[in-house]
């Protein structure tokens, strides 16, 4: 046994050699090291991205002609362009910052700024649903999109919308500006780069994409001689991290700098931590409930309204959802003009059970509930469960994974589910009210599967043209929101078949060391600021 | 009369150069059937699953539209068959194809996470086996006594314990609390991009560059999540060792050695240890190669961005490419295993050649 002893003691000196040698680790002074679950990160071409995730990467690689400003949202700020201007017909003059170069050096022209725009559309892919709700379409953009001279660009109208809602979607992703003449170099087939702006980058913003590994390491390299000022961090690592409870290892020991996608029992920890901050951004979408009025019982709209006194808002919003979101009682936030207070979601089990016994059915019925197997929504689905419960109503829960919760609600093949709205934020009530309650062709074929309303296959006229009016007004804010406002009312008077339970909350952890990092709600935080202290 | 002599002794040779070639040629046919039904029932059962990898690209607020220009560009409009021809011909050709996801193409995707694992398993194996082998002696030595059961209790905790659970807790206690350890990942993040890659192989690659700095973060963080695996495979390969050395240590050779006063410790390794080297040969290259895809849970919580991993995600959204890319190459893992087991084989017993 003398060479077992022996071996033993061995490997016992070199693992503790091994230990002996880790530093105590801190982030360094000019690096930002993120980390967060990359699952989604699955394309940097900004036409073709719709996640959290690549929204922020993206907002570091490019930059838009106008942005929001992250502590007032809906207050447009110039960026590529130093300013603007609505002529009466709706069109829109911008002028671009004289000084504003891409990362190959090159000055950026209002010719650049069209062929984006142009691009958006004409890809097909995600941004063309964007543009196509302001009757821009692959036959009109390349007149619509127009450079006047190299350094003004113009936007014209093709259906009449009001500027606002424009302005506030170029803040985002598909606004950004790329360089024409870099993806000239790499176009293949006519595909305007696709191929290759998928992992690679062709901007004018602060960073420049190093690297890129799918589920592992994004990591940006500083743009020295940045035309907005010199960014204060060297390099922005950004870490795939899956699992939550590791990633607020990493943050209490100092390893990383921010944490995003923490599960709400890390975030209460890490709340009590002096050295991490947690935010919270307060984004666009509801987390609903929906019910398909192709069902017999949800066809009616007083089993509808009914079921809405049922679930009990507060304790879902509370338990539940905790810092996942926020309470919501209407289709229009708090926040945004348009909003009804005292509208909505109520709690009131007794008129529920009342109502649906009224209804014609005292002893409830018996149907299945989409959910997704992750949290929030299969907790949410539960506690619906339990509150439906009440009235006599059995919900059978089915989780599954993305397409087997949305593939049945894309096809209008469902009955109850839960779900969550998840396009980037909106400032103005268009966006809320039109995502939830506009559904101007009620048939299968249609497939407006990005409308909640066709998914319920649920169609309101006047609805839909009180929005389509409020969109076309481009002169008088005021009004807009009146027809806003009634349309809001008339929606949900008739027994919506969504319900929104929950705004959708994006909480982040942070460490105190860091200054000047301020997330913005359209996802499109900026890391070029950010400082550390010592 | 000689070159009768000759014949007649060519003749025999011949035929046993034949027959080996003919024993060569029916192994490697048998072995690229396999890998074929391998590929089309992976990549069969994979596109009749009820995931559809479309939703997975465009989100689940697309369009249909988008998500049938999507669904098109991808091939995934085609018959299923079809799309295994298209797959099975590039494939010939040495092309895996695109993830379908980020449309990267799949081999560099497998260059980049195969190295992570096979990091993660060799460091795991030389201490599975180099602990786990030798408690396995120890304990059958000890049967019956405390050394035996201690030996024993180890490896049922090993065998019992969720690794992802004893992977969360080793990091909460060695990372956390002491800080003997690095935490997730291959390496401290800052020291991302200093040496440059040549092997793929962290380890190798930093001490190529003679960065001490670099290759002591690359250890502290394989230490951790290479002890928890070897945990598992010490349990696994202790447990076996015993079982084998038991029965040797029954053996008549031993008891006659050990009566003609041989000492016990040249028993022990020169005579009954020799003759399980062959059976151990077989139960470390199936624990080494289980790894590769057995791996993803400690990949998962220690976020190593390593081959377990990476199939797990293609698995979850229908990436196919990757799937049957991933499948192909655990396939030929295994063969390659099998191989140099037999060459070990050759070695440790002579019998066999």
């Amino acid at each position: 046994m003398t060479h077992f002893r022996a071996f033993l003691a061995g490997t016992t000196a070199i693992v503790a050699a091994m230990t002996m040698n880790v530093a105590e680790a801190k982030t360094p002074q000019d690096q930002l090291v993120i980390g967060m679950n990359m699952v989604n990160l699955t394309s940097l071409d900004p036409h073709n991205v719709n996640s959290y995730e690549s929204y922020h990467v993206i907002a570091n690689l490019y930059d838009t002609l106008v942005r929001t400003d992250p502590q007032t949202p809906g207050k447009v700020l110039p960026m590529l362009a130093k300013s603007w201007n609505v002529l009466p017909d709706g069109t829109i003059e911008f002028t671009l910052d004289d000084r504003a170069t891409f990362q190959s050096g090159r000055k950026i022209t209002a010719a650049d700024v069209a062929y984006s725009l142009q691009r958006a559309v004409k890809l097909g892919l995600l941004a063309k649903a964007y543009y196509a709700n302001w009757g821009y379409t692959a036959d009109n953009v390349d007149q619509k999109f127009h450079a006047k001279d190299d350094n003004t660009f113009v936007m014209e109208v093709a259906t009449p919308v009001a500027p606002s809602l424009k302005l506030n979607a170029l803040t985002r992703a598909y606004g950004v500006v790329l360089d024409k003449e870099v993806l000239a170099k790499h176009e293949k087939d006519g595909d305007m780069g696709r191929g290759w702006l998928a992992s690679n980058a062709a901007g004018s913003g602060p960073f420049t994409l190093n690297r890129w590994n799918p589920n592992d390491i994004v990591v940006l390299n500083r743009v020295d001689d940045y035309w907005g000022g010199e960014p204060k961090m060297k390099r922005v690592l950004v870490r795939h991290l899956p699992e939550s409870q590791t990633e607020r290892l990493q943050l209490e020991k100092g390893d990383l700098d921010v944490g995003f996608q923490l599960v709400s029992a890390d975030i209460d920890g890490l709340a009590k931590n002096p050295d991490i901050v947690i935010d919270r951004l307060v984004g666009s979408g509801f987390y609903y409930m929906i019910m398909s009025t192709k069902d017999p019982e949800f066809a009616k709209p007083e089993v509808r309204k009914a079921l809405r006194y049922c679930i009990n808002y507060k304790d879902i919003n509370d338990v539940v959802m905790k810092n996942y979101g926020k309470s919501a009682t209407t289709f229009i936030p708090s926040d945004i003009p348009g909003y009804i207070p005292d509208i909505g979601n109520q709690y009131d089990p007794e008129k529920c059970k009342q109502d649906l016994a009224a209804a014609g059915y005292p002893e409830g019925f018996n149907k299945q509930l989409l959910s997704l197997n992750s949290t929030p929504y299969a907790d949410l689905a539960t506690a619906i469960q339990q509150n439906l419960a009440v009235a006599g109503v059995k919900v059978d829960i089915q989780t599954g994974n993305g397409d087997q919760t949305y593939g049945p609600m894309r096809d209008r093949k469902f009955e109850l589910g839960v779900g969550r709205t998840a396009s980037s934020a909106q400032t103005d009530a268009d966006g809320w009210i039109r995502t939830h309650a506009y559904n101007p062709d009620n048939t299968d074929g249609a497939n407006l599967a990005n409308l909640q309303a066709w998914r319920a296959s649920f169609q309101l006229p006047e609805v839909n043209k009180l929005i389509d009016e409020a969109a076309a007004i481009t002169d008088n804010e005021e009004k807009r929101v009146e027809l806003y406002k009634q349309a809001l009312k008339l929606f949900e008077e008739s027994g919506p078949p969504v319900i929104p339970i929950s705004q959708r909350v994006d909480p982040y952890a942070k460490s105190a060391r860091l200054k000047n990092y301020v997330g913005d709600i359209g996802w499109m935080t900026r890391w070029d600021q950010v400082e550390k202290q010592d | 009369m000689v070159n009768q002599v000759e014949t007649v002794a060519r003749t025999p040779r011949r035929r046993s150069g034949l027959r080996k070639y003919r024993r060569f040629g029916g192994s490697l046919l048998s072995v690229l059937t396999t890998l074929f039904l391998l590929v089309l029932l992976t990549f069969v059962i994979g596109r009749l699953m009820p995931v559809d990898p479309v939703i997975a690209v465009v989100g689940p607020d697309a369009d249909r539209a988008t998500y049938l220009k999507v669904k098109q560009e991808l091939g995934l409009d085609l018959p299923v068959l079809q799309q295994f021809w298209i797959f099975f011909k590039n494939l010939l050709h040495g092309d895996f194809g695109t993830t379908l996801l980020t449309g990267r193409p799949v081999m560099e995707d497998i260059a980049r996470v195969l190295p992570a694992t096979v990091e993660l398993a060799t460091v795991t194996i030389i201490l599975g086996a180099g602990i786990g082998i030798p408690l396995g002696v120890y304990a059958a030595v000890n049967r019956g006594r405390f050394a035996d059961h201690a030996v024993r209790l180890i490896a049922l905790l090993g065998h019992s314990t969720p690794i992802f659970w004893i992977g969360m807790v080793g990091l909460m206690l060695f990372y956390a609390k002491l800080g003997w350890v690095g935490g997730s990942g291959r390496i401290d993040l800052f020291y991302e991009d200093i040496v440059p890659n040549v092997t793929g192989f962290l380890l190798i690659d930093a001490l190529l560059a003679w960065d001490t700095d670099v290759f002591w973060s690359a250890v502290s963080h394989i230490i951790l999540p290479a002890s928890v695996l070897a945990y598992a495979s010490i349990a696994y390969i202790s447990r076996i060792t015993r079982s084998f050395m038991l029965e040797q240590l029954s053996q008549e050779y031993v008891i006659t050695a050990r009566a003609k006063g041989v000492p016990r410790n040249s028993v022990i390794w020169h005579h009954a240890f020799k003759n399980i080297r062959v059976q151990l040969v077989t139960v470390v290259a199936l624990s080494y190669g289980g790894m590769l895809e057995g791996a993803v849970l400690i990949e998962t919580v220690f976020g190593w961005p390593g081959f377990g991993q990476y199939l797990t995600n293609a698995l979850v959204i229908g990436d196919m490419n990757v799937v049957v890319a991933c499948t192909l190459i655990i396939g030929c893992v295994f063969i390659a295993l099998n191989v140099i087991s037999d060459l070990l084989y050759k070695f440790f017993d002579p019998r066999i050649q």
